[in-house]
């Protein structure tokens, strides 16, 4: 007999988190990499047939038409570079546009046209589709990346090859003039190390304008040194590798055992104290009057040279910048002993990089044992990477200062081409000074395992870097050493971590470019990663607008989000409670999270390295790729489990 | 001990709501139902009385609102319970840029079928929907809607599956399609599927159903075997080849005196579909 069904009382409701979790579960432990991949070739094929590789002959297009209506003002020297750049600005814009249009319009697509019904109701799990849709994105940005690039690539050969006839023609001319300006001379002076002895000219005349300087990476980061005197002050940035060291001796040895020994700090903090350059830039508040907790944290060492004995701990400086520590510090797991030696202290920041600006001089550290008051010269040593592009040391009066050393690893007869290799010291110069006619600097370099030595001097100048040439002999067998010296009492000179290299060979570009393209390609690869998981909640209109939106914070306002979070409204107004402390740690927490939630394009950026790398030596290319490929990785794969949780709970039907 | 129930729903309620969360539309409001394995079960409604809402419940694309869903003793939304599904949606939403067999090979290869297996298994359900060699290497934006059903239903059928949802499966087919596709489904239930359907037809479900279900504004109104449901008590009917015109007046007057009423004595009328395949299957005899 037919049923007619009684009215029920209501279900309770449904529960949400468990099933959830389980899912979950359920979704990691059953993931098949082949049902991810027939998905993925699915979007593949589907992106392929919206005729995005038509998007390619168009960027081509637009590179030739970018060359020939761009003017230069050297073409052998300045058509190459700034035809990579022309070519890697459209190849990004090209594919950052592609990545955002692709990664966005994917899943809506489906959404809307419900043809994600016959993938919903098969054995795929939504971990499967998100990420067998930026499976796809990654190989279809892959395609159009470096097909776009090897077209260029062949149309920078095709340039290439007219450049090196044009330097060919010009090199004979300057052969015939033998009153060529000294200035045109000065500006073809690099040197490549498979030729050295010629001129760059003569160079892309013989080897064609598309090589690529290679360079050791050193074994110990650059340290430049510097001492301040007893009246200029001298500003310590917080890396760990920045620190004022003063070296005391003779002291009291039976007042330290008697415990009557204290060390005083006297540090300056600037005027206004910098928050953030970005923030000052921007005439946002991110200046104060009174330092912040963060600024006046310093880390104090000690070190016994005699007995080696060795100490150290954090303090917190006064607001007037003053700290008085009893040494032997007290406490039980203080083993700091003092027999007689060298005492050396030493100060650095420990409020982080962007915190740390400490003034110091001379006199900046003291020490007072009864009535006794010892002073000591002050010397700082600043380890790359710096926060600032330069540092300038120098100018002290004396003719045979330290400025800065590094050191290279022993190098193997293979690693460097015929001819050798050479050290290269690009030095800054204030722009505003004369250049005095003695101005000189020192170049040192010791063979460690041989003794062997080379010292040569130059005479800065403003766009030219020294090339200390060095023999194969005198380059094998152990690691080398460089020490950049001033010979000159009043010249002041500018070092980055880049002023010291070891220029070893030189290889055909195409390898820079891939990397370039590489990079590129990574970071469409993260900013597709961000359209998927915005997809996922959102209309395809929406989600690429918010996806442009982030693409422009990530590039542009990234270091903005950083500095707030580390420096926020709320710090600057320095509220002493308790409550305001909480949230001023909220609102700390909550920009560190946005922070996190964009990929730091930064680490991609590798355009202009390349497009310097072509003729003039600059590139620091080695160590980038591998470091950019883990961030957009695993950005990536946080951006799609995202996605994925946000896809799983949304209901695909309607 | 009963076998699992093919589908099963407790209370089941479904609220669509706004984008700010507020109830907007009571599809469906406590629905009890289980459909038993082996059967052919047919879902009957008026437009939005919740047919296909019930549906997506039972496929996991939507989440009830209060109740439970179990399909194949598993939880609707388990992704494995797909396996052993098959659904041919109310249109085929299937990828314009494929042609038939690419479709038929990509869902092949998300339940894991690979190679020869793949191959046959196409190949076999290509005849079955009747796409000729031709039609297989188009794409399908070049396909009529009759085309698509049966390529939608070959996708639905792809892994062999033990319960089959079909909704509105013989919508935009002509009648020789339609009655090829009831074919199919009855010859389903032989092979030991459990088949629920629901269709706007209802002489399509009436053909083929077992039991059915009739919906209204979310809530179940009827619910038992196709026959039991249309059996009409208080009407007797009899039937008869030779009757006379004088036997015809005898047998209403008859009935009419002994209390009968409402007698009405008549030639029985076949049905538009029966007509309709009478005249094709003539033609093609000729």
């Amino acid at each position: 007999m037919p049923t007619r069904p009684s009215p029920q009382p209501p279900a309770p409701p449904r529960p949400v988190l468990l099933p959830f979790l389980r899912g979950l579960a359920d979704d990691l432990l059953h993931f098949s990499p082949a049902r991810l991949w027939t998905v993925a070739r699915l979007a593949t094929s589907e992106a392929l047939r919206l005729r995005v590789l038509g998007l390619v002959l168009l960027g081509l297009v637009a590179v030739i038409l970018a060359d020939l209506s761009t003017r230069r003002f050297d073409p052998v020297f300045d058509t190459m570079p700034s035809l990579i750049h022309l070519a890697e600005i459209i190849i990004t814009v090209a594919t950052l546009a592609l990545a955002i249009f692709l990664s966005t319009y994917s899943l809506p697509r489906e959404l809307t046209s419900k043809t994600i019904f016959g993938l919903v109701t098969k054995p795929v799990s939504r971990l499967e589709i998100v990420g067998g849709k930026m499976l796809a994105l990654v190989v279809v940005l892959f395609i159009i990346t470096f097909s776009l690039g090897a077209l260029s690539w062949g149309y920078f050969e095709i340039r290439a090859r007219q450049i090196q006839s044009l330097a060919g023609r010009e090199w004979k001319l300057q052969q015939d003039n033998e009153n060529l300006p000294d200035l045109l001379r000065r500006e073809q002076s690099y040197r490549l190390p498979t030729d050295i002895g010629g001129s760059a000219l003569q160079h892309i005349a013989d080897f064609g304008p598309l090589q690529a300087a290679v360079y050791q990476t050193p074994s110990d980061p650059l340290t430049v040194v510097s001492f301040p005197s007893s009246t200029s002050t001298e500003w310590l940035t917080g890396y760990p590798g920045h620190r004022a060291n003063w070296g005391f001796d003779d002291l009291p040895v039976d007042d330290f055992a008697a415990g009557k020994v204290h060390v005083l700090f006297q540090v300056a903090f600037p005027e206004r104290v910098r928050q953030d350059e970005t923030l000052r830039f921007l005439g946002l508040p991110g200046v104060t009057d009174t330092p912040p907790e963060s600024a006046r944290q310093v880390e104090v060492r000690l070190h016994d040279e005699l007995s080696n004995s060795n100490w150290s701990d954090t303090f917190l400086l006064g607001p007037d910048g003053k700290l008085d520590l009893a040494i032997p510090p007290p406490g039980p797991n203080s083993r700091f002993t003092y027999s007689g030696g060298r005492l050396w202290i030493t100060l650095c920041g420990a409020g982080g990089p962007a915190a740390t600006r400490l003034g110091v001089r001379d006199d900046s550290c003291t020490i007072r044992s009864g009535d006794h008051t010892f002073s000591s010269p002050c010397g700082l040593r600043l380890v790359a990477p710096f926060n600032l592009n330069k540092y300038w040391v120098g100018g002290g009066g004396e003719t045979s200062l330290l400025l800065a050393r590094t050191r290279f690893p022993a190098l193997s007869s293979g690693r460097f081409g015929p001819a050798g290799a050479a050290v290269q010291v690009d030095v800054a110069l204030p722009s505003a000074t004369n250049i005095p006619p003695d101005a000189r600097v020192g170049i040192t370099v010791v063979n460690e395992s041989s003794g062997q030595t080379k010292i040569a001097t130059f005479r800065p100048e403003r766009g030219a870097a020294a090339l200390v040439p060095l023999d194969r002999d005198f380059c094998s067998g152990g690691p080398l050493a460089v020490y950049v010296y001033s010979r000159s009492p009043a010249v002041e000179v500018g070092l980055a971590p880049e002023s010291i290299r070891l220029l070893v060979g030189d290889q055909p570009f195409f390898a820079n470019w891939a990397k370039d393209l590489a990079m590129i390609w990574l970071a469409a690869c993260a900013i597709a990663a961000i359209g998927v998981a915005l997809s996922t909640v959102a209309g395809w209109q929406v989600a690429s607008l918010m996806t442009a939106v982030l693409l422009l914070v990530a590039n542009v306002w990234l270091p903005i989000i950083h500095s707030v979070e580390r420096y926020g409204v709320l710090q600057s107004l320095h509220l002493g409670s308790a409550t305001s402390r909480q949230l001023s740690e909220a609102y700390k927490t909550l920009f560190g999270f946005l922070g996190l939630l964009l990929p730091d394009m930064a680490k991609l950026d590798y355009g202009n390295l390349v497009a310097s790398g072509v003729a003039a030596p600059l590139s620091a290319l080695t160590a980038l790729p591998a470091g950019a490929l883990w961030h957009v990785a695993l950005y990536s794969l946080a951006l799609v489990l995202l996605g994925y949780i946000f896809f799983r709970l949304r209901e695909v039907a309607r | 001990m009963e076998p699992t129930p093919a589908a099963e729903t407790n209370r089941l309620v479904k609220v669509y709501t706004d984008f700010w969360g507020r109830p907007r539309v009571h599809a469906l409001t406590g629905l009890d139902l289980v459909i038993h394995t082996g059967e052919i079960f047919g879902l009957l409604g008026p437009n939005g009385s919740g047919k296909t809402t019930t549906m997506k419940l039972l496929l996991g694309l939507l989440h009830p609102t209060r109740g439970t869903v179990k399909v194949l003793g598993r939880p609707a939304d388990d992704v494995q319970k797909n396996r052993e599904i098959g659904y041919l949606p109310e249109e085929s939403y299937l990828y314009p840029f494929l042609t038939g067999e690419e479709t038929l090979r990509f869902y092949g290869r998300l339940f894991g079928l690979r190679g020869r297996e793949l191959d046959r298994r196409v190949s076999d359900l290509l005849d079955l929907v009747r796409l000729d060699v031709r039609a297989r290497k188009r794409t399908l934006k070049e396909y009529s809607k009759g085309m698509s059903r049966r390529i939608g239903l070959a996708q639905a059928l792809i892994n062999d599956p033990k319960f089959v949802l079909l909704d509105e499966p013989t919508t935009g087919l002509d009648p020789v399609g339609t009655r090829e596709i009831k074919d199919l489904i009855i010859s389903m239930k032989a092979q030991g599927r459990t088949v629920l359907m629901s269709s706007h037809l209802l002489a399509d479900v009436e053909d083929v159903c077992d039991r059915i279900a009739i919906l209204v504004r979310g809530q179940m109104r009827e619910l038992g075997s196709v026959k039991e449901l249309l059996l009409v008590r208080d009407i007797m009917q009899l039937r008869a080849r030779n009757v006379s015109p004088e036997l015809t007046a005898a047998a209403g007057k008859l009935l009419a005196d002994s209390g009968a009423t409402d007698v009405e004595i008549s030639h029985p009328r076949m049905t538009l579909e029966e007509l309709f395949l009478r005249v094709i299957a003539e033609d093609r005899s000729n």
